[in-house]
């Protein structure tokens, strides 16, 4: 069952189809094939192709989509970002079937060194020859060496089983994709590349260093940090666009930019005193026309956005901004403060200032600074900085203008469905459609929808337990038994003065009815018997001695010698004593080169076994072969065993008994698979395909 | 006095009295019912003899479900326990079991005869209902210990306080509570789940199940319930002398076995049922998502609705 199934690699949202036709839906990779399914079933068709039978791979060098030819068609992709897509495509090149024995190795290797923006389809045109071990990936040399040094018992393993020739090499590795696939190998295989983190210091480290002598303090940039305060703060971002350098120089835009930024702090920190001016809007008018218009955008935006937003959900998010309206801890009392009003202002900005940080943070470092850095590795003197500065704005200008337009784009796609669609944008945002009401309500309903099925008919399967009657029956049973006795518990507590005896199982008539509802079978012989010897019994003369005392002796002994009498059997008595109580340490007394020796056949065996069972159940010829073989191998592996298990110094001996007590559940696995092998080919025998 | 260890424990005794159970014990040579009962009780007093403050409830377990036939004084609610205390001093105590026990096996005898059921003469015991109920039974006194003693100070009373033999008042930490299942049926497979819930709830809720079998071969059921929660499960070779292994065996408290060497199975089955015959296999299918257990490959699992991809053979 392990054999059949074919997991699942990668899972992106992308669209098929380009511009406003395209559908949304989710691209899934597995080792074979490529599948997207559309979001909803009925805007579009489920598409699946064999990563063998791709012909030629695609894309667009900045843009999001790949184009994937077959001899049947092609199917166009839109991720929603480039590095989505080039994850796809890495998988894919690392996927396909190499076109030749040592080809893949170099193919990978030239990928990884075309970097993230190449396009790697080059390769793609030449793997035409599909074959049925093609979906394997197969280490080369170097990565197989790496692999083997990183890990030992694995080239002890592969030695023993594959130069043995008892497994072929598609067979061995079959079962370790992960580990070449997880780039462990490191000897040229594609390692991907690792996006990065930006700190979340929120621009704490842009402190002011004063020299303690003159007025003047001193900021340190980096293009890191620039990068980040055009994310954090747009306004910045637009004005540096339109100033620098025709109005302004480099150096004096930042100059105000920080001498704003140290008022704000100065303010900030005294933010209790009520006169001191108070709002954030008094700003250097440099910033203040780009905070406003970007506000009325935002504010535009946020309308548009209304109508598409999960009420919800985002009203919760809405009062976390506001949070210092209530106050909390000591500025609880909100009412008595006159400067709490004041205060809350600040709070919000403050608020509102980490909400945009961590949005930032999250994003991650966008990939247009990663290129600028690797543009320019080494020249990150002073000369270069004014002309990183400007690339850094251009280049994030750029990103956004794109992201814009791709939210543009998802948002009239998202209004087509809608229906109206003659109706202005802003008309339509008024009024909820039917369908958005109720999938928020299914949504707010299910809470986590991601955890939601796509497919609605197969999310609702009722919890289905064969033949319930049988399992609940008891159950009810037993309830009302229970319920019955719980009532008659309290009914004997009110009459308090009966034997507790008689308190406790007060079972009156009256329970009979909800235990009969129970429906107990329990009134045969079995139960007279057990009556009369309930009445035979004298508690007040108990027997004296209660058993035979000769008997009682021999089982105080068996229980103080605490011998299994089938252990005594086999070991002898010394030996099962020692055996009954496994020490901790389970390899006591054994010589360090024979535990190795065990370990390594263990890890033989057990690679067998994983191989033997993979096989079942024998439904082709093919299997059928390939269980026989491993069968024998098992048996040779079981020969190899059993010799140890037996008496090499005489009967039960501790070497003898932990040895054994060490192999014989490896030899049992065993065991269970030639079992096994033996029923199953017995079965084919009497029904041959 | 604070660090004073309580070596007493609750003990819940499972009678199992289902038909397959009695007519297997009544044809064990040697040993019949009575003796059977007779040595039981003897053990019952052993057991409440050890420690004053040791208190014991017996169950019977039938194939109609579970009875609670006799609880010391002490499990009682306050409200009764002073009176009936009174009563339980009445020595020996086997007395007290004896009559529960006559009163709960005449109860459902003649609940199953006023219903006109025919009685099921291989029918095996409700293992799953009865150890759900005995945890049930330890859960509420404990919670009755917690609640009548705020804080966990020290105890109220010495030993003398409780009296010429009366169970130790209410006002106890909580106790040690372990379950002994005196059982002799064969496993029922159909029941496999509910009786490993509740041997989980059990070990989550640190109650120890004891297990004697006295039936043929070895219960799997109880050979996993003393295992996973710390238990010894115990098949008497010598079933006639059935009081020693109890004496020797299960009246120790858990304290005190951690300090010796107790029998133990040397192998335990771990075989479990599939869910959806009720066959106990060694070799199944089990789902991805939910973890059930099926003799044949499904296309989708019964229990939770995972399809399962991948060839279908």
């Amino acid at each position: 069952m392990a054999e059949s199934s074919d997991p699942t690699l990668y899972t992106r949202r992308a669209k098929r189809g380009t511009g406003a036709n395209a559908v949304e839906g989710v691209c899934m990779i597995t080792r074979s094939r490529v599948k997207w399914q559309p979001s909803d079933r009925s805007k579009g068709e489920a598409a699946v192709i064999d990563i063998g039978a791709i012909t030629r791979t695609q894309q667009a060098p900045g843009k999001p989509f790949i184009k994937l030819d077959t001899a049947v068609g092609a199917l166009v992709l839109g991720f929603e970002s480039v590095a989505d897509r080039d994850d796809a495509v890495d998988l894919l090149r690392q996927l396909k079937p190499p076109a030749g024995g040592a080809g893949s190795a170099a193919g990978s290797g030239g990928g990884s060194a075309g970097g993230k923006g190449a396009s790697p389809g080059a390769g793609g045109g030449k793997g035409a020859a599909p074959t049925a071990g093609g979906k394997l990936l197969l280490p080369s040399d170097t990565q197989r060496a790496a692999l083997f040094k990183a890990d030992p018992d694995l080239g002890t393993l592969y030695k023993s089983l594959v130069v043995a020739g008892i497994l072929g090499e598609a067979e061995f590795w079959s079962t370790r994709q992960g580990l070449l696939r997880g780039g462990g190998g490191g000897g040229g295989g594609g390692v991907r590349k690792q996006r990065v983190g930006l700190p979340s210091a929120m621009l704490a480290d842009v402190k002011p260093s004063a020299d303690g002598q003159t007025e003047k303090v001193h900021f340190q940039l980096t293009p890191e940090i620039i990068q980040q305060i055009f994310t954090e703060r747009p306004e910045v971002h637009r004005a540096f666009l339109a100033h620098v350098p025709h109005n302004l120089d480099e150096k004096a835009f930042w100059t105000r930019y920080f001498k704003q930024q140290y008022r704000r702090m100065a303010r900030r920190r005294r933010q209790g005193l009520p006169m001191d001016g108070g709002d954030d809007e008094d700003e250097d008018e440099l910033f203040a026309p780009f905070r406003k218009s970007l506000q009325e955008q935002e504010r535009q935006r946020a309308k548009a956005e209304v109508g598409r937003v999960d009420p919800t959900v985002n009203l919760a998010a809405d009062a976390g901004e506001h949070f210092a309206s209530g106050g909390f801890g000591s500025a609880r009392d909100g009412t008595r403060d006159p400067a709490a009003a004041l205060r809350s202002t600040h709070l919000g900005a403050i608020a509102r200032d980490i909400n945009r940080h961590a949005a930032v943070v999250l994003g991650g470092a966008p990939d247009a600074l990663d290129r600028l850095r690797e543009g320019s590795t080494g020249g990150a003197g002073g000369g270069a900085a004014a002309a990183d500065t400007a690339r850094i704005a251009a280049a994030l200008a750029e990103q956004q203008t794109a992201a814009a337009k791709a939210a543009a784009a998802r948002a009239a796609k998202g209004k087509a469905p809608v229906g109206g669609a003659a109706a202005a944008g802003q008309g339509e945002a008024e009024e909820v459609s039917p369908e958005r009401l109720a999938e928020w309500q299914t949504r707010a309903a299910s809470a986590l929808d991601d955890l939601r099925l796509d497919d609605r008919e197969s999310s609702y399967m009722p919890l289905n337990i064969q033949d319930p009657r049988a399992y609940f029956d008891a159950g009810t049973g037993a309830a009302a038994a229970a319920a019955a006795t719980g009532a008659d518990g309290k009914l004997a507590a009110k009459q308090a003065d009966g034997s507790t005896a008689a308190a406790a199982a007060a079972i009156p008539s009256a329970a009979g009815t909800a235990a009969a509802a129970g429906a107990g079978a329990l009134a045969d012989g079995g139960t007279s018997a057990l009556l009369a010897a309930l009445a035979a019994v004298q508690p007040a003369a108990l027997p004296n001695p209660p058993c035979d005392p000769g008997l009682a002796e021999q089982v105080l002994l068996e229980l103080c010698q605490d011998q299994d009498a089938s252990l005594v059997q086999e070991f002898g008595p010394v030996a099962a004593a020692a055996l009954q109580y496994p020490p901790h340490d389970k390899a006591h007394g054994l010589l360090d080169m024979l535990i190795e020796h065990f370990r390594g056949e263990a890890l033989k065996a057990n690679e067998l076994l994983r191989h033997f069972w993979g096989n079942l159940p024998l439904v082709s010829a093919a299997r059928a072969e390939r269980a026989n073989k491993l069968a024998c191998a098992l048996q040779e592996q079981r020969a190899i065993l059993v010799p140890h298990m037996r008496h090499p110094a005489g009967e039960g001996t501790s070497h003898q008994v932990y040895t054994t007590m060490m192999l014989r559940p490896l030899v049992a696995a065993i065991d269970a698979a030639l079992a096994r092998h033996q029923a199953e080919q017995q079965q084919r025998r009497k029904a041959p395909p | 006095m604070a660090d004073f260890e309580d070596d007493s424990s609750l003990l819940a005794l499972l009678l199992d009295v289902s038909p397959a159970a009695l007519s297997c014990l009544a044809s064990t040579p040697g040993l019949g019912l009575q003796s059977l009962l007779e040595q039981l009780l003897t053990f019952v007093n052993t057991f409440l003899l050890l420690n004053d403050a040791n208190r014991l409830a017996v169950f019977t377990a039938g194939a109609a479900g579970c009875q609670l036939a006799y609880c010391s004084s002490s499990c009682l609610p306050p409200a009764v326990a002073g009176p009936a205390a009174v009563a339980d001093a009445a020595w020996p105590p086997s007395a007290s079991v004896l009559s529960g026990l006559q009163q709960a096996v005449t109860a459902v005898a003649q609940a199953a005869t006023a219903a006109g059921v025919p009685p099921a003469a291989g029918a095996a015991c409700q293992l799953s209902s009865a150890l759900s109920r005995a945890l049930c039974f330890i859960n509420s006194q404990q919670r009755r210990t917690a609640t009548a003693l705020p804080g966990g100070g020290p105890l109220p009373e010495g030993p003398d306080a409780g009296g010429g033999g009366g169970g130790a008042g209410p006002g106890q930490r909580a106790q040690a509570a372990r379950v002994l299942v005196l059982a002799a049926a064969p496993d029922a497979p159909s029941q496999y789940i509910a009786v490993m819930n509740a041997i989980f709830s059990s070990q989550r809720s640190n109650v120890i199940i004891d297990a004697c079998h006295l039936g043929q071969g070895h219960s799997a059921f109880l050979q996993q319930a003393a295992h996973l929660t710390g238990g010894v499960y115990l098949r008497p070779t010598k079933p006639q002398a059935l009081v020693q292994y109890l004496n020797s065996v299960f009246t120790l408290d858990a304290g005190t076995r951690a300090l010796l060497r107790l029998p133990g199975a040397a192998q335990v089955d771990f075989r479990p049922s599939c869910f959806c015959h009720k066959r106990q296999i060694d070799l199944g299918f089990v789902c991805s998502a939910c973890l059930s257990i099926f003799c044949e490959q499904l296309p989708a699992c019964t229990t939770c609705g995972t399809e399962f991809e991948g060839k279908q053979k």
